[in-house]
């Protein structure tokens, strides 16, 4: 008799499992039909969830540079926000360059990291540019970073924990956000997903 | 499979992969729960302990620059596919160092090849519902895997031919997957398969 629970429970989970797919692919039926029929797909609001516009945002980054994000459309972005005081951002930053180093080129990845310049932890803004130089030389960082002095982007885009990364496609959606730190691997992972 | 999907819990984000793993380890320690003595959810139960500990720590070999410069990196990162194997190989030399102790009897061996057999397609399962892959390659790995496992676990008591069908099959549904043959997966079952070929043999002994 006790046999029988262990394979009817396996049994159970294999009708379960074989229901909810089939359940998944008549519900994508579905939305493919609703959407060829009212819907125009390039209707694209611009916000923070998956394949909306993301906030446009024009910032000066260390070297001087305007960098405009809707300018960038045709390439795949990573745009990461961070703070030189935040642990896992230290932690994700050499993965970040590597990844940069290695496969952003072959990829047609840009990487624009906005450093939350107004929550720096310094007295003075020049200070708080300055830590952010230190830092950036520190890891040797090769990527673009970016200034958000007054935290407009940061507001944006509703920055509560950082890093938070969000990846935009090459026709300039965003794909999805990542909080909390990332490694090569994952990076590498996130991008193939991306169109 | 590619991983299409993840979940993000506060400031930790997952990737579905690693969720379907979590979820299928816990399904398969009840399962073996109900239907072997108490001491082989035990066993499980140790040997998913060692599995997760190894793979998370693991960074320490596969990137000991990132672990030395930021000891904070141990936090946050994991082994990743090395990591996985590690994992795995932990695992084996734990129940090869331990097999007196364990004493592997009918049961034992039973329950070895269920645990593993279920681990490997709940997994399956899991990943092709939570991501998002080629419809074929997803109807496959569902039917081919769920009329093996069921088959092998209703009929088949010889642990050495249920594990070699299984890996087989496992092998031929990883030909429809996108990643094909090289994909950890397919590495991890032949471990396992050669694992229990040995420990039924040392049961024997």
């Amino acid at each position: 008799m006790k046999k029988n629970i262990g394979l009817l429970i396996v049994v159970l989970l294999v009708a379960a499992m074989i229901g909810t797919y089939v359940k998944q692919q008549i519900d994508k039926d579905r939305e493919i039909e609703t959407t060829s029929l009212g819907k125009e797909m390039d209707e694209r609001k611009i916000g923070l969830k998956n394949g909306d516009t993301p906030p446009d945002f024009t910032l000066t980054s260390l070297d001087g540079k305007d960098v405009t994000l809707s300018e960038l459309r045709g390439k795949k972005v990573v745009l990461n926000f961070w703070a030189t005081w935040c642990p896992p951002c230290k932690a994700e930053m050499p993965h970040m360059q590597n990844y940069y180093e290695q496969y952003a080129k072959k990829d047609n990845v840009e990487i624009i990291a906005v450093n939350l310049t107004k929550a720096e932890r310094d007295v003075t803004d020049d200070a708080k540019v300055d830590s952010v130089m230190t830092f950036r030389d520190s890891y040797n960082l090769t990527f673009p970073i970016l200034l958000d002095p007054k935290n407009s982007a940061g507001e944006d885009y509703q920055i509560l924990t950082i890093p938070t990364t969000y990846f935009i496609d090459s026709n300039g959606y965003i794909q999805r956000a990542i909080k909390g730190p990332m490694n090569v691997e994952m990076l590498k992972q996130y991008v193939e997903a991306l169109d | 499979m590619n991983n299409t999907e993840w979940y993000s819990i506060r400031a930790l984000t997952l990737p579905a992969t690693a969720v379907a793993l979590l979820v299928a380890f816990f399904i398969v320690w009840l399962v073996i729960r109900v239907q072997f003595p108490k001491k082989w959810a035990g066993v499980y139960g140790d040997a998913v302990f060692t599995f997760i500990v190894v793979w998370k720590f693991s960074i320490i070999v596969t990137d000991f620059k990132a672990v030395i410069a930021q000891p904070f990196a141990l936090l946050y990162f994991n082994g990743g596919t090395i990591g996985v194997f590690l994992g795995v190989m932990a695992v084996s030399l734990q129940l090869w160092w331990k097999r007196q102790k364990i004493q592997f009897d009918a049961s034992g061996i039973a329950a070895y090849s269920w645990a593993i057999i279920l681990t490997q397609s709940i997994y399956q399962w899991l990943v092709v519902l939570l991501n998002d892959n080629q419809t074929t390659s997803e109807v496959i790995t569902l039917l081919v895997l769920s009329t093996l496992t069921v088959f092998i676990l209703w009929r088949i008591t010889t642990i050495n031919r249920a594990l070699i069908l299984y890996t087989i099959g496992l092998i031929i549904v990883a030909l429809f997957q996108p990643h094909g043959l090289w994909q950890p997966t397919v590495g991890v079952s032949v471990i396992l398969l050669i694992l229990g070929i040995v420990i039924q043999r040392a049961g024997r002994i």
